[in-house]
């Protein structure tokens, strides 16, 4: 292909709002296909703020939309201003105009959706329909739960219409059947089954870690949620590494809020989320994440026995996917939902999780992005 | 125009090389916002989303273009090509402007944007949001008068300002440094003109200033010295040159040094410097996200003389010395030597910076550090305030 052929191979589009696991995916993808196919021209799209922390040393370019903001209010998310502090609606007409616009320019032969068919609020739509000639691609992750947009009608209707095919990022050995069945049967297509999508196995190709085989970090700690519970989380953390001192090491813990908790406290190192982070995962014994998709699958890429906490959502899908993780036998992970969490049972946990290896016979399919990599070239 | 009852910025940046642009954008972006405005700032920057934003702004991201030569411009990571890569971010530009509406658009140094990317833009204003006041930002100085004149001239720049542009704010002194003068702007386009003074930066408060000097195992009573060299594309020579300098020195050495390479440094280059300074026991970054606290916690900090980096060290009142580049352009050795002869800074012409010459400059200031900060304690940065009451002007002005 001519370098000077001005249409894009591949767009990957990631919506935004509540948490990096979209964006992530997509980036493991872009990551993917870059190393896998250097000729192709790959761009990635989002509201994400935190794209470029996620992109790291990936030769991925992107581009960033106004951003929405999504919080969870009693179990559910509920859609806020973004920080343009513009009307919801207005944001909405905006992005989707924008995407529409860049969608016409780069003319992709290929653009890979994530997780809802029509966009966020059906940003896509427009561009959807002035691009008969792309190749419309869904991925979904590998448990759903009863995420409203993706099983809705408009989400159908636009996928029957217009999608050429649908990727699942799941393993069949772990999740069973039950998600490919309910995808097969909405939206009557044989999902591909590429397997977890790990951002963290995609990144160590392009920037290989010193990965030390003693793990000398004790744990590292993820909190990226800014709520009162996870103050609480982080705050009974504080009591739990005060009393077990520095005899584990160094405790890595990224957040983007709760610097002061820890300060006094020489064997904690406290970082705002970025591209360390995954480096940190893969030297620490241990870890505590909350049970997103994107946290579960860096774990089980880097193999670090966890805590994972669970948040009060509606959906009930991180749960169902963790019970079905356990149940597989191929993960060292256990579960406490945060509103659970104190002192005493967060230091039993982590006590427990020092002394736990990782299964030598665990066989998941991590290979997800590579996977779905190579079946997105038979679409250009 | 926004029906929204709330007072839309759009800013533009291009961001094809170095940090500059886009923290002079952010800076500016951070003072203007308030409860009802709203800043949406266009940007090509790779590294935007590491700086932190606060709540009303928020930012586009184009595809990246990174600088060649001062004429040629390549994609940043995608393989299309140029000019194609170009259309792309300008049809980008237009259809945000169209979709967000502002009141007040603010390019940041470029009449034109990248290759003219910003031109459909504000013809698009000029035609259809002729309410929408247009701004344009120039930094103290661009380059010597000859090459601007030509330059705008060829370009057809006076034009443009004297078309597209409500306002054009330069943010430094006239007396120091005249560009209506030296560019030779006709009377038509001078009078849009408003001098702001230079772009303060928020002080830094003591307490994150101790916390810092602590974090970098120093003792009361040590010297820090920082040496930046902003996003670090060529900065490598300065590096090196310092460095040098140290290991020249007898050890134990006479102050602490904190070395900031910049995300753009090669990486080649970059590794050797990392090495270097491990055996010299010398604490390097290669990006560090609080730069004006660590700038505030130097007794002397070693820059280029960018204009961010001399705003940042001017405004907690810090002794420098400045290496300034002189090639592609002559922005940096312009503004050394004028600050120079107000006592703000000193000064090493690039090619005159050896290691020994270094050695005695840092000496000398940290020596007798007074006469700089006697006359930086004399000097105000005044450009939030003006551009402030700019935008008072704006927002009092009947439409």
């Amino acid at each position: 292909m001519a370098i000077s052929d001005p249409r894009l191979d591949l767009l990957i589009y990631a919506h935004d709002g509540r948490g990096l696991g979209h964006a992530s995916r997509g980036i493991a993808v872009g990551a993917a296909v870059r190393r896998l196919y250097p000729e192709l021209k790959v761009l990635f799209l989002s509201g994400c703020r935190q794209t470029d922390a996620l992109i790291g040393p990936i030769p991925l370019d992107w581009i960033k939309l106004p951003a929405y903001e999504k919080v969870v209010i009693r179990g559910g998310p509920q859609a806020r201003v973004g920080k343009t502090n513009l009307k919801n609606s207005r944001l909405v007409k905006s992005r989707t105009r924008l995407i529409k616009a860049i969608v016409a320019e780069y003319r992709p032969r290929c653009v890979l959706v994530d997780h809802e068919a029509p966009g966020k609020r059906a940003e896509l739509v427009p561009a959807i329909e002035s691009n008969p000639d792309t190749s419309w691609i869904l991925g979904l992750r590998g448990i759903i739960g009863g995420v409203e947009d993706v099983w809705s009608q408009e989400a159908l209707y636009i996928f029957k219409k217009r999608y050429r095919a649908l990727f699942w990022y799941g393993d069949e050995s772990v999740l069973g059947r039950e998600t490919l069945r309910a995808i097969e049967n909405r939206y009557g297509v044989e999902p591909f089954i590429a397997g977890y999508v790990s951002r963290l196995k995609e990144m160590v190709f392009w920037s290989a870690p010193g990965v030390q085989a003693d793990r000398p970090y004790a744990g590292t700690i993820a909190v990226s949620w800014n709520s009162p519970a996870a103050m609480s989380v982080l705050t009974s953390l504080r009591q739990v590494l005060s009393r077990m001192g520095e005899q584990y090491g160094i405790w890595r813990i990224f957040s983007n809020s709760g610097k002061e908790i820890f300060k006094d406290l020489s064997f904690c190192r406290f970082e705002e989320l970025g591209p360390e982070y995954l480096y940190a995962l893969l030297n620490s014994k241990t870890a505590l994440v909350y049970g997103g998709y994107n946290s579960i699958t860096d774990i089980l890429s880097a193999k670090v026995p966890a805590l994972v906490l669970l948040r009060d959502l509606a959906d009930r899908e991180q749960e169902d996917h963790l019970a079905k993780l356990a149940a597989s036998g191929q993960a060292a992970m256990q579960v406490m939902p945060e509103t659970n969490v104190s002192a005493d049972r967060l230091q039993a946990f982590l006590e427990n999780l020092l002394r736990t290896v990782w299964p030598q016979d665990s066989r998941l399919n991590l290979d997800g992005a590579e996977n779905a990599a190579k079946k997105l070239v038979e679409y250009l | 125009m926004s029906t929204d009852s709330t007072y839309n910025i759009l800013m533009y940046s291009h961001d094809t090389y170095g940090l500059g642009h886009i923290r002079r954008t952010m800076a500016i972006a951070t003072h203007l916002r308030g409860s009802n405005i709203n800043i949406l700032i266009l940007t090509g920057s790779p590294i935007v989303g590491r700086y932190a934003f606060p709540d009303q702004i928020d930012f586009v991201r184009i595809p990246g273009m990174i600088k060649k030569t001062n004429d040629e411009y390549q994609p940043l990571s995608i393989r299309i090509n140029p000019k194609c890569a170009l259309d792309i971010r300008k049809n980008i530009i237009t259809a945000t402007a169209k979709t967000f509406q502002p009141h007040l658009f603010i390019v940041d140094k470029e009449p034109l944007g990248l290759k003219n990317e910003v031109l459909p833009t504000l013809k698009w204003f000029r035609n259809h949001l002729p309410e929408t006041k247009t701004v344009l930002g120039l930094r103290d100085i661009m380059d010597d008068r000859k090459t601007v004149r030509q330059d705008w001239k060829k370009r057809g720049i006076y034009e443009v300002l004297s078309r597209y542009y409500s306002e054009i704010w330069v943010y430094g002194i006239q007396a120091f440094y005249d560009p209506i003068k030296e560019y030779d702007i006709p009377a038509a386009i001078s009078s849009k003109i408003h001098f702001t003074g230079y772009i303060p930066r928020e002080v830094p408060e003591q307490k994150k200033v101790k916390k810092i000097r602590k974090q970098h195992g120093l003792k009361d009573g040590e010297k820090l010295l920082v040496v930046t060299t902003g996003g670090g594309g060529d900065g490598f020579p300065v590096m090196d040159t310092y460095l040098s300098m140290l290991e020249s020195l007898p050890s134990p050495l006479p102050f602490k040094s904190v070395l900031i390479t910049g995300p753009f440094m090669p990486r080649g280059d970059r590794q050797k410097l990392f090495d270097r300074a491990k055996k010299l026991g010398v604490r390097i970054y290669r990006f560090y996200r609080w730069m004006e606290e660590i700038q505030a916690a130097a007794d002397l900090v070693v820059s280029m003389g960018g204009y961010n980096t001399v705003c940042e060290i001017l405004t907690p009142g810090i002794p420098s010395l400045l290496v300034p580049r002189e090639n592609p352009r002559k922005e940096q050795l312009i503004r050394a030597e004028v600050l120079h002869s107000k006592n703000l800074v000193d000064y090493i012409p690039w090619h005159a910076c050896t290691p020994e010459a270094m050695r005695q400059k840092i000496f000398t200031i940290l020596e007798n550090p007074t006469i700089y900060q006697d006359a930086i304690s004399r000097f105000e940065l005044t450009g939030l305030e003006t551009i402030h009451s700019r935008l008072q002007a704006f927002n009092n002005a009947p439409e």
